[in-house]
């Protein structure tokens, strides 16, 4: 990671069009990737849970949203401070943003719907169903609708920037963030590791009461 | 030193914070589980 940041600050080129501060796309989209991809997993966790019956997994799952929840946070500001930059607006209800704000609230409502319900099986069961159901609105939300034709976005579609249709991306862009996806990945692995390590103390604790 | 730089700069010691404060967190969590 320490690479990546001295690489996005001192290494890369300013972004076409965007200058100095589209170095934040450097930070914004692995935010956005490990959010889907917590999701993903917070939706996998739920489909082993379902087999399983495991409490285990429902840990797993747990963290993983909590964590998506925390990336895909972090992808709607550094996304608020980009758009300010390019667009002179912090928020915009852009289809992007108005997206991920969504997806937001319903990973709100699934913590607060875990938090409601005393039982860790039917806490479990419910939770898995939902993070199922979730991923997929999410999945829908951030790929699907904002591309729907009659939805003007502002947001650019999945272009580099620096892209230039006649001489390709420029290559220390491109690794720049592909390091960073990866840090990025990895970094999610780790928090998503202590998350879940944190969450089954907490349920053999809830079980010893 | 430019704006950049001192941006740059900034996040090393920012990302230093959070991996800090990962690391300690997973100690501890490891102690927790060891005195389960």
């Amino acid at each position: 990671m320490a690479g990546v940041i001295a690489a996005a600050f001192l290494w890369s080129p300013p972004l076409q069009g965007l200058g100095e501060a589209g170095r934040i796309f450097y930070f914004h989209v692995p935010c956005a990737w490990v959010g889907t991809l917590a999701f993903l997993c917070a939706a996998y966790a739920g489909l082993k849970y379902l087999r399983t019956r495991d409490l285990e997994w429902d840990s797993s799952g747990a963290a993983a949203a909590q964590v998506g929840f925390l990336f895909t946070f972090l992808a709607t500001v550094s996304g608020a401070v980009w758009a300010q930059e390019a667009w002179g607006r912090w928020w915009n209800w852009d289809p992007r943003q108005t997206a991920i704000l969504m997806v937001l609230l319903i990973y709100g409502a699934y913590f607060a719907l875990r938090s409601s319900i005393e039982s860790a099986e039917r806490r479990a069961s419910i939770s898995a169903a939902y993070s199922i159901l979730a991923m997929v609105a999410a999945i829908f939300l951030v790929y699907v609708a904002p591309r729907l034709p009659g939805l003007d976005t502002l947001h650019p579609s999945p272009v580099l920037p620096g892209n230039d249709p006649d001489r390709g991306i420029e290559p220390r862009i491109l690794m720049v963030l592909l390091a960073a996806l990866a840090g990025f990945t990895g970094l999610f692995a780790w928090m998503w590791r202590i998350q879940t390590r944190v969450d089954r103390l907490f349920l053999r604790r809830e079980q010893n009461r | 030193m430019s704006g950049v730089t001192a941006l740059g700069i900034a996040m090393l010691v920012i990302w230093g914070g959070i991996f800090a404060f990962l690391w300690a967190l997973e100690r501890r969590v490891a102690r927790l589980e060891d005195s389960e």
